[in-house]
């Protein structure tokens, strides 16, 4: 049973589908890994349920339900789902259809020796991303601090950071207090889902040399 | 082939003539076995009659919700793509779980944060997380959830409507309070108070209490 969790008001914001598209993902995957906050999900959902039983009618355009039933007559039964790469099956179930974004996406490293899938191009507007870290074991992340927030959520193996060990399904929100340096426990391999709101700040070298890149662009 | 007058006139196999009637068949809000039945329907039998029945019942509503937060001229469109993933996901619904609103809710949500995303990636595609088929609960957790989500519609179909229009901004749209207040043109006092009221009573069914 997972032991850190996203605070209500997090849970609250993603049940009404406040939360913006990457950190909406990660919360709902972390739930599906964790009885204990997909109960209260569940509840909070409830209430939107009701709301939209009670919502007022907005007229759809003429002809629409044909055009759904044009469209529903159009489908060859249940769809077969796509192939399953071979990294993916170490990934729990619950957490595959967002882990399986990263099959599809360029592939690249935020760390020396820590390849990783960016499950989501950074975003113009929120400059949000996603990505799909695998941590060997006994391996560290470059320390780091964040301009926004980070969640990390564990999907295989565990680490350790200076608030401690997370564990499958335990969920790890940063804010931009904390600088970190997550080292994966022996064993198995971390597998980790991150999200960050805003690009992180590395310290020391790879800090430097971010800071280079970054004036480069600008 | 017996005209089909609605779901109760509909048997196992008795699809592929279906000629939706023009106007919905519920004379009054169909309680939530009925409604739990029609996604049933659609699981087992790929029943379009029922899907039918659904659409006028909901689409309306769902387009509602969207335009609500913003949508737009999106709304029609992501309507149409939240229905047809209740027919493609049909066999995912658990009567247990969840009411049909509370699973079209979550359903409509996730397509449109999904929307917001497409905008900017259009090349991605996945399928809700909502979605995946959960583990099994307990039969204890079953009547809980059940009785839980009675109690949750009860407590908001009882709020007074002014009560039940300030939640709704409240929940959808994390407006502030005072921002509610200058768009409704209601005292900044009067919002606070009566958003109290209302989250109280939700607070305390949410707790297992009686409202």
């Amino acid at each position: 049973m997972p032991v850190h969790h996203p605070s209500s008001d997090l849970l609250w914001s993603v049940a009404a589908g406040r939360q913006t598209p990457a950190v909406h993902k990660i919360v709902l995957a972390h739930a599906s890994m964790c009885p204990l906050c997909r109960a209260q999900l569940d509840q909070l959902e409830a209430v939107g349920g009701a709301l939209l039983e009670d919502e007022g009618d907005s007229a759809l355009s003429e002809g629409a339900l044909d055009r759904a039933l044009v469209a529903v007559a159009a489908e060859n039964g249940a769809s077969t789902p796509a192939a399953v790469p071979d990294w993916l099956n170490t990934v729990p179930p619950a957490v595959r259809e967002v882990a399986a974004e990263a099959a599809r996406s360029p592939t690249h490293a935020a760390s020396k020796g820590v390849p990783s899938f960016n499950l989501m191009q950074t975003m113009a507007a929120n400059r949000e991303t996603m990505e799909l870290l695998r941590i060997e074991p006994g391996k560290a992340i470059a320390a780091h601090a964040h301009d926004g927030t980070e969640f990390v959520l564990v999907l295989t193996g565990a680490f350790r950071d200076q608030r401690g060990i997370f564990a499958p399904g335990d969920l790890a929100v940063s804010d931009m207090r904390h600088t970190h340096r997550p080292v994966a426990e022996s064993g198995e391999a971390c597998l980790a889902l991150i999200v960050t709101t805003a690009p992180l700040r590395f310290k020391g070298p790879l800090g430097l040399l971010q800071r280079v890149m970054t004036l480069g662009r600008g | 082939m017996n005209p089909v007058t609605g779901f109760a006139a509909r048997k196992a196999g008795d699809k592929l003539d279906f000629m939706p009637p023009a106007a919905s068949q519920f004379q009054s809000a169909p309680d939530r076995e009925t409604l739990a039945a029609l996604v049933e329907a659609i699981a087992v039998q790929g029943d379009r009659g029922a899907f039918a029945d659904l659409f006028r019942y909901f689409a309306p509503k769902i387009k509602g919700y969207l335009v609500r937060l913003g949508a737009g001229a999106q709304a029609e469109e992501l309507t149409q793509e939240v229905m047809l993933t209740v027919w493609r996901k049909a066999a995912t619904f658990d009567r247990n779980r969840a009411s049909v609103s509370t699973w079209l809710f979550t359903i409509a949500r996730n397509r449109r944060i999904d929307a917001v995303r497409k905008e900017r990636r259009p090349e991605l595609d996945p399928d809700d997380p909502m979605l995946v088929p959960e583990p099994p609960q307990s039969p204890d957790d079953r009547l809980q959830a059940i009785d839980r989500e009675a109690r949750v519609a009860q407590a908001i179909e009882g709020l007074p409507p002014e009560q039940a229009e300030l939640l709704r901004q409240a929940f959808y749209l994390a407006k502030s309070h005072s921002e509610i207040a200058a768009e409704m043109n209601l005292p900044l006092g009067t919002v606070k108070s009566r958003l109290r009221l209302a989250f109280g009573r939700l607070r305390k069914v949410l707790q297992g209490e009686d409202a």
